[in-house]
């Protein structure tokens, strides 16, 4: 079999190879979920897994790039991409040469970078939208960034050939973000790594993440009672700047009161801003969040929200009496659910409301069908 | 032991702490007293109504100046939700005032970091009636009036809602109408310039041609007398540079208060 054939047919049994403990399978490329500031926290780092990776809706997601934009948190627009050189020829002393690799994109618009900051020299040149032979550097494996410039909404490729026979060894699918999740924690709640198991709100913006959307999980606190501060900023810049056109909102307790003030302020300056949806919103127990010691239950509809969840339970002393309520127009109609009017929930206390699986996966749910990445 | 009982050592133990708390207007040590945090606590974890009630009756007894500031700092620190809400709920049982919650935290503005700031705007948010229409300083207007600007005070208010904050403290501070009507003047100008940037009536790129005025008032503020009103003008300048036209960051960078020069710099 001639080695071009041979390396296609590693390329297509790699996985099965590898975990019968076989030698390692062909160079491969792997994506990471989007960056957030100088890093990934309050997100773990991960790979999108193999099997996603041209996934359109789970697989890789990236944002674009806007023109001039200035990330408010720092350039973290550029998605991690690894090479890995795994492969063998023939050639090269012992027999142990190495398979030259190219990469090749599917658009002009998606560049590569060495730096995760796109620092000047740094950026791979193409030819026909193909790279020279990658330089790994004597390493097995090349970082690189990958950007996207163009439309909120595609699909760019980023293919791994081996020059040898132009075999394709991997090939990645990227969707540019359309939309944008944001999660609202309640008081006292700090996204971090690893997320705390009770912190269901976070809980479901990690998975909604490892789902292939963009998700800024927030200190409800980042949003003042007039719905201004940093996340309003964010999502405004996501608009303006990055072709978001679909938002989602949810929160729990104050995050829940976060919830109204960040959409009422969106809702009201959206002239401004753009174009844009609220496609989702929702409160786990929502609580008016005028400040750190309101308990004012939030029954206050997001302003222009397609679709409103709203779970809740109510207070005793147990929960210092915080509870969230009825709120017109919500799911499940017509105003929500008390979940002590059901079987899961009865007895439920305001700080375990958000960490029922019944009412993550009705946020799930209800949020992938309403709201593109 | 009975719920009765607890409230009794409760009301002791606050009754003991009583005379250790500061005189009205010093500014408040921002230090966990183990005892009150401990007192705090057993509201947490009562195991019944009245076990609560009784360690609330504890907690009446201290003075407020003493319990509101350790309460900031036990909801503050708190990793937790449960934690977290014990300040808004002890507030709201004794109950404490609005006035009581300004003359306790206002002290622990001075000398304090960004971060502590923004957690003590979080609980004075309840005070300050904040909308999409800015916000409503009316509830400091006696630590203004009558007395110098306290720097923390004024850096909290100028970078929390710049509006609300000239027209507080022009209000208070200036006695004569001949200077007090230039200043409100000016900030109505920039104030309704701001709201057509913010509701999309003005683009930035439109705001020379379209809001000369705001433009002229911004920079003669930028050059007033009064340091709060170069502060504003320095606030102003970095929200909303479209405005910025007439103002010198340049010397605002070098002016002789250090409110204004960390503004300008936007070096918070």
């Amino acid at each position: 079999m001639s080695t071009p054939r041979v390396l296609l047919v590693l390329a297509l049994c790699g996985p099965p190879l590898a975990a019968q403990g076989a030698r390692p399978g062909p160079g491969g490329l792997t994506a990471f979920r989007p960056q957030h500031g100088a890093g990934y926290a309050p997100f773990p780092r991960s790979a999108v897994p193999d099997l996603l990776e041209e996934d359109l809706e789970r697989g890789p997601g990236i944002r674009v790039n806007g023109p001039g934009e200035s990330d408010p948190a720092g350039e973290d627009d550029l998605v991690e991409v690894t090479v890995v050189r795994a492969l063998r020829g023939a050639g090269g002393p012992g027999g142990r040469g190495v398979i030259s690799l190219v990469l090749e994109r599917g658009a002009p618009e998606l560049a590569l970078w060495t730096t995760r900051t796109k620092q000047v020299g740094t950026g791979l040149a193409f030819t026909g939208n193909r790279t020279a032979e990658l330089d790994f550097g004597g390493a097995e494996t090349l970082t690189l960034w990958a950007e996207w410039t163009g439309a909120a909404g595609a699909t760019p490729a980023l293919t791994l050939r081996a020059l040898e026979g132009d075999a394709l060894l991997d090939r990645l699918r990227f969707h540019a973000f359309r939309g944008l999740v944001v999660a609202l924690g309640g008081e006292g709640q700090t996204p971090q790594v690893p997320v705390d198991p009770n912190h269901g709100t976070f809980v479901i913006g990690i998975e909604l993440e490892q789902r292939g959307y963009d998700v800024l999980m927030r200190d409800e606190d980042e949003v003042d009672a007039a719905g201004a501060g940093p996340v309003y900023t964010e999502v405004v810049n996501a608009i303006q700047e990055r072709g978001v056109a679909e938002i989602a909102v949810f929160g729990y307790s104050h995050g829940g009161g976060s919830t109204h003030d960040l959409c009422e302020r969106l809702d009201a300056f959206r002239l401004a801003i753009g174009t844009f949806a609220i496609g989702f919103t929702s409160y786990v127990d929502g609580v008016q969040n005028d400040s750190d010691v309101d308990i004012d239950m939030e029954l206050r509809r997001p302003p222009s929200s397609g679709y409103h969840a709203n779970h809740y339970q109510r207070g005793t002393f147990a929960d210092f009496f915080l509870d969230g309520g009825a709120v017109p127009s919500s799911q499940p109609p017509p105003t929500g659910l008390d979940v002590e009017t059901i079987f899961w929930g009865v007895g439920a206390t305001h700080f375990v409301v958000d960490d029922f699986d019944e009412v993550s996966d009705f946020i799930h749910l209800n949020l992938a069908a309403r709201v593109a990445r | 032991m009975s719920p009765t009982k607890i409230a009794v050592l409760l009301a002791l133990v606050a009754a003991t702490l009583a005379p250790a708390a500061p005189p009205q207007g010093t500014p408040a040590p921002l230090e966990a007293d183990p005892v009150l945090q401990q007192s705090i606590q057993r509201v947490l974890s009562a195991a019944s109504e009245a076990e609560q009630r009784a360690a609330l009756e504890a907690l009446r007894a201290v003075p407020p100046a003493r319990l509101v500031p350790q309460l900031f700092l036990f909801s503050n620190e708190a990793s937790d939700t449960r934690a977290a809400m014990v300040l808004a709920f002890v507030v709201h049982e004794l109950p404490l005032t609005e006035d009581r919650l300004v003359q306790a935290l206002l002290p622990l503005l001075e000398g304090a970091d960004a971060a502590r700031r923004r957690a003590l705007g979080g609980v004075l948010s309840a005070v300050e009636r904040r909308s999409l229409d800015g916000a409503d300083f009316q509830a400091y207007r006696d630590h203004v009036e009558g007395r110098e600007l306290a720097p923390g005070l004024a850096r909290y208010l100028f970078e929390t809602e710049p509006n609300a904050a000239l027209r507080l403290v022009a209000r208070a501070q200036v006695v004569g109408q001949d200077e007090l009507r230039p200043l409100l003047w000016a900030e109505h100008e920039v104030a309704d310039a701001l709201w057509k940037l913010d509701f999309g009536f003005v683009a930035p790129t439109d705001v020379a041609r379209l809001e000369p005025g705001a433009i002229e008032e911004l920079g003669r503020l930028a050059r007033h007398p009064r340091w709060w009103a170069r502060l504003y003008a320095a606030e102003i300048a970095g929200r909303a540079p479209s405005l910025a036209r007439d103002v010198s960051l340049e010397a605002l960078r070098r002016d002789e208060n250090a409110l204004v020069r960390e503004a300008a710099l936007g070096s918070r």
